[in-house]
């Protein structure tokens, strides 16, 4: 059996204090424990972005790729080697613009990745310009009038696309685990075999 | 094996650096425009120390260009294709079995060498049917070298493993991430220290740049020289690359019956670059004729500028249509 | 917005009787943010555990992971027989 302290390694996150990330680190360290893995089980796949750092700060396998390309390295990681958990972290600019085409077709290929998407509506490690589920009309370094653009929403794009198992949490929540209302668990941690795509925002 | 058709071009080469991750062996394949969506994947797989193969069959540009047809213009674009400054090797073969020995050695060089192989072919014979004996293929020769490929049991015993181990040669022992409780470390596309944790440390950052480029050394060790067809002594010494060989030495062959000698010195390993051989193999020669598939003699340019050899004359062809040997002797100048 | 806006402004799916398992209420559920007025839905939108994942439709998958199975020659017997078999 394995316990929190095996996932965790001794360097400090760079992020802010407050973060969600941090919540979103937790979440998945009792996951982890929660679905009876071993770090040696695990392949964590992020992209570039604050909370893509996440690997850095935890002991588990991780590939740490390029922005918007998560999914693809995940994707390639899954196909050689289906009998890992395979978990990619990454956020809405990494998941939704630059790598927008590779979601829809993860998506619809329902492969076993854990994709977990740590989306703040805005592009926070640049210092603040609107991300692809910011809201109509917000003012931000690059939208000093307000953004013009309608948001995306991943959740219904993925339902459409047959996503089979769609999710929502946000920071201060657990994800995966039995939630507060006591509902199944995730795929994240029910158990080793994955059954196909796991969407999470 | 198993064949996955991506997305899209960048998907594909993410997907390889993915795939190679896990320990197997892994490849694509492209031409121009798709290599062109690779070139930040190929700086990843750097990076990383992934090994690699990657085929770019070449057709001319620039953009769509002519897409159903053959060139050689992709040279430049194949060194130097990435951001940042790592190993490379680039081959390019001249004949069919060649290439099917070049895949094989391709990728025994890509796990010697822990870095990216680009084989280069070319439309017209990614798209040609050949009959050869199968006996020309020799593959019960074939030889699987893995490199510095460490078995689990192997990591078991390394409590102190480091992935990114400087190490005189810049390749480090390489345990497969998650194949013993003493391989659990990170595989980044930021600057690393050894043991794989991301760091903004300027001395291990020049540390790890010289290792990445180290491994050129050990790769020089593994190129092999051009080689000479034809007599040893003739009027004419044909310089080529890759497939442009097959019309050259028809234009050899035709030479002769006119009574003029010549003979081709042809590279295949192209990159790293072998300067001592290459000047060895033209010492000399009493005409100098260089022949490629692009405008600007990309190759000639190259050897130029690694040994100051220079042609007499050089004869491109830049059309889309296959050079011939009629087109060769057509503009060739005898003196 | 911090904690206390996400707190005040979302509801949580188990609370109104979503069912999980029914793909059309998930889309509707979803569409509510954004695009709708009132609070954000958290929780298990959708879960379809009868489709088969990519991997399990890969034949030579069958045989266990890729990287867990030995990279090998090709006998070259093989390759007669599948010359045979062509001409």
């Amino acid at each position: 059996m394995s316990t929190v302290q095996d996932f965790s390694n001794d360097i400090r996150p760079t992020w802010c204090p407050g973060c969600g990330n941090y919540g979103i680190w937790n979440a998945i360290k009792r996951a982890l424990v929660a679905a009876e893995l071993e770090p040696r089980d695990v392949m964590m796949v992020t992209g570039i972005g604050c909370g893509s750092k996440m690997p850095n700060y935890m002991h588990i396998p991780g590939l740490n790729g390029l922005y918007g390309r998560t999914l693809a390295l995940a994707t390639g990681y899954k196909l050689a080697n289906h009998g890992k958990k395979v978990i990619t972290v990454h956020g809405d600019g990494d998941g939704y613009s630059m790598g927008g085409n590779h979601l829809m077709h993860t998506v619809r290929r329902n492969i076993g990745i854990v994709d977990i998407i740590q989306d703040n509506h805005v592009y926070a490690l640049t210092r603040g310009q609107y991300s692809p589920t910011s809201r109509s009309g917000w003012v931000t370094r690059t939208s000093p009038e307000g953004t013009i653009e309608k948001p995306l929403n991943p959740l219904a794009m993925a339902l459409t696309q047959g996503a089979t198992f769609v999710a929502r949490s946000f920071g201060c929540c657990r994800i995966g685990g039995p939630d507060r209302q006591g509902a199944q668990p995730s795929r994240l941690c029910a158990d080793r075999r994955d059954a196909g795509v796991c969407f999470v925002q | 094996m198993v064949f996955k058709q991506a997305e899209s071009e960048i998907a594909a080469i993410n997907m390889v650096v993915g795939a190679a991750n896990s320990g197997v062996r892994a490849m694509t394949a492209t031409s121009g425009g798709g290599f062109d969506l690779m070139t930040e994947g190929l700086s990843l797989a750097a990076m990383f120390e992934t090994p690699l193969v990657i085929l770019l069959g070449q057709r001319p540009g620039p953009a769509t260009g002519l897409p159903t047809r053959s060139n050689q213009p992709d040279l430049n674009l194949a060194m130097y294709a990435g951001h940042g400054e790592f190993t490379r090797v680039i081959i390019s073969p001249h004949t069919v079995q060649e290439f099917y020995h070049s895949a094989i050695r391709a990728f025994n060089l890509a796990d010697i060498l822990q870095c990216q192989v680009i084989v280069m072919s070319d439309q017209q014979i990614a798209s040609s049917l050949f009959g050869i004996d199968m006996d020309a293929f020799q593959m019960q020769d074939t030889l699987i070298d893995r490199g510095k490929l460490l078995t689990a049991e192997q990591v078991d015993a390394m409590p102190d493993y480091k992935r990114y181990k400087l190490t005189e040669d810049g390749i480090s022992p390489r345990a497969i991430a998650g194949s013993s409780a003493n391989a659990i470390f990170l595989t980044t596309s930021d600057e690393h220290d050894e043991r794989g944790a991301i760091t903004e440390g300027a001395e291990m950052a020049a540390r790890m740049a010289d290792k990445r480029l180290a491994k050129a050394k050990v790769a020089e060790s593994l190129m092999r020289p051009p080689f000479c067809y034809g007599p040893e002594e003739a009027d004419i010494t044909f310089v080529c690359w890759g497939t442009t060989f097959g019309p050259v030495v028809e234009s050899v062959k035709q030479l002769e019956t006119q009574g003029t000698s010549a003979n081709v010195v042809c590279f295949v390993d192209i990159w790293p670059f072998l300067v001592q051989a290459a000047q060895h193999a033209l010492d000399g020669a009493k005409r100098l004729v260089g022949v490629e598939q692009n405008k600007t003699a990309q190759f000639m340019h190259l050897l130029r500028a690694e040994t100051g050899i220079e042609m007499q004359q050089i004869i491109t062809k830049y059309d889309g249509r296959r050079m011939t040997p009629e087109y060769i002797l057509g503009i060739l100048e005898v003196k | 917005m911090g904690y206390e806006w996400y707190r005040d402004n979302t509801y949580q799916l188990t609370d109104t009787g979503h069912d999980s398992n029914d793909r059309m209420a998930a889309i509707e559920r979803a569409l509510e943010y954004p695009g709708g007025e009132g609070k954000i839905p958290l929780g298990i939108f959708y879960q379809n555990n009868d489709t088969p994942s990519y991997e399990e439709q890969v034949p030579v998958l069958e045989a266990g992971p890729l990287a867990d199975q030995p990279l090998r020659k090709y006998p070259i017997e093989k390759y007669r027989e599948l010359l045979d078999e062509l001409f």
